[in-house]
């Protein structure tokens, strides 16, 4: 594309790019999907039981997001409020994860310590 | 979007192409002077920790791809705009989607590992039960063979008893045999003359089956005493007389003894020919007033002597 630039059609041009400026920044759209996705993470996150004891400073961060992103919603901030309910979310997911990492191993420890036990009184009961 | 404007020629681009070129100099100067913010550094090592992982890779690749496609956002919105927050933004996404990667790493790894000692429990409980059911099987087993044994005692029991009964029927007709009497002085056995060598006190081997019944049926009742009395017939002289028919029960009471009969139960008399049972005046009457008699105590242990 040919463009120049004209010092005669100057003003033109800077009103041009302002106009488009503006319009980039009013035009940035609610991210109403990631709040939607953010809250509802969040939300069956917390009703999990254990997440609060396994990852609880994931838990607060998610939860503190995603309140920060909801006024930044209302002050529509949009910029602002899409990378908080994504942070939220991303808290959330870990907090999850790190909860469920806890209970499987916490689980496959007593699965293990009632094999061994298991074995253990076979080995007692037939001494042949 | 597309955008055509034209200018009359002049000047004008020449000096405006300059500008440009300042400016990208400018630009790539400022990029290649700033550093990182230590948040994308920081990103970048978890998410490349995380990646060269073979289990992360394995067990949670969605979540790798979110950090690695949130670590090139990060480093696409620095090079836009390295003091916007977008960069850092994006680097945070990538750093907790590295770590949620990894958790979720461990979480598979625990569930796997589950699967394998819920496995290994069941067959040591498959095991146990399979001993339990053998151990059970040898009890019952061992039960039957104890069943058995008492079944096989009681058959014993019942088989000697059987014998012991046969013994004793056996011995009732031996008695018969005998040709026992039931007397008032007890049971009384006759051994005729013709057990005796002639005129002597010697048995004849004859009179062996005759001794072996009597020495059996005494055993069976130790506690029965008897009597053994020799008589003669009225030929020769009483001394004479007397004198055998002692030595002929003494040879019976010998003859007892050898069998296992106790010598202490027997008490031998010789009577001569006092006590015919016959009378000496026929050949007949004479041999049957020959003989020693066997007098057997009853189960009250009454035995009289003449």
């Amino acid at each position: 594309m040919p463009l120049a630039l004209s010092a005669k059609r100057a003003p033109l041009w800077a009103a041009l790019a302002a106009t488009l400026a503006l319009g980039a920044c009013s035009s940035t759209p609610a991210p109403r999907e990631q709040m939607a996705v953010a809250k509802s993470t969040v939300d069956r996150v917390t009703t999990t039981p254990d997440t609060a004891a396994a990852a609880p400073v994931e838990l607060q961060a998610a939860r503190d997001k995603l309140a920060n992103a909801q006024r930044a919603m209302d002050n529509k901030d949009y910029d602002e409020a899409r990378r908080l309910a994504e942070q939220a979310q991303a808290d959330a997911r870990l907090a999850e994860a790190k909860a469920q990492a806890t209970r499987s191993e916490r689980a496959v420890r007593e699965v293990q310590d009632s094999v061994r036990a298991l074995s253990d009184e076979l080995q007692r009961r037939s001494p042949r | 979007m597309t955008e055509r404007i034209t200018f009359p020629h002049s000047r004008a681009p020449r000096l405006a192409s300059g500008a440009i070129a300042m400016a990208a100099v400018l630009a790539l100067s400022a990029c290649a002077t700033r550093e990182p913010p230590p948040e994308l550094d920081q990103a970048r090592t978890m998410v490349n920790t995380a990646a060269s992982n073979p289990e992360v890779a394995r067990r949670a690749p969605l979540e790798l791809k979110n950090a690695t496609d949130a670590l090139a956002r990060a480093d696409s919105a620095w090079q836009k705009d390295a003091d916007g927050p977008e960069a850092r933004h994006q680097a945070y996404l990538a750093r907790q989607s590295a770590a949620t990667a990894t958790a979720l790493t461990q979480a598979r790894t625990a569930e796997d590992q589950m699967k394998d000692a819920n496995a290994e429990a069941d067959r040591l409980r498959l095991n146990a039960r399979t001993r339990e059911a053998e151990a059970a099987r040898g009890q019952a087993a061992a039960a039957q063979a104890q069943v058995g044994s008492a079944q096989a005692q009681a058959a014993q029991a019942n088989a000697q008893a059987a014998q012991a009964n046969a013994r004793a029927a056996a011995l009732e007709a031996r008695l018969k045999e005998l040709q026992a009497q039931q007397t008032e002085r007890g049971l009384l056995v006759t051994l005729g003359d013709v057990l005796f060598e002639f005129g002597k006190a010697q048995l004849l081997p004859t009179a062996g089956p005759r001794l072996d019944t009597l020495a059996d049926f005494l055993k069976q009742y130790p506690d029965r005493r008897l009597l053994i009395e020799g008589h003669t017939d009225s030929v020769g002289s009483d001394a004479t007389n007397l004198t055998l028919s002692e030595r002929r029960a003494q040879a019976v009471q010998q003859a007892l003894t050898m069998r296992g009969v106790d010598a202490s139960r027997i008490t031998t008399r010789g009577y001569g020919k006092s006590y015919p049972v016959a009378s000496n005046a026929t050949p007949e009457g004479r041999a049957l007033n020959r003989r020693v008699e066997v007098v057997i105590a009853d189960e009250r242990g009454t035995l009289r002597s003449r």
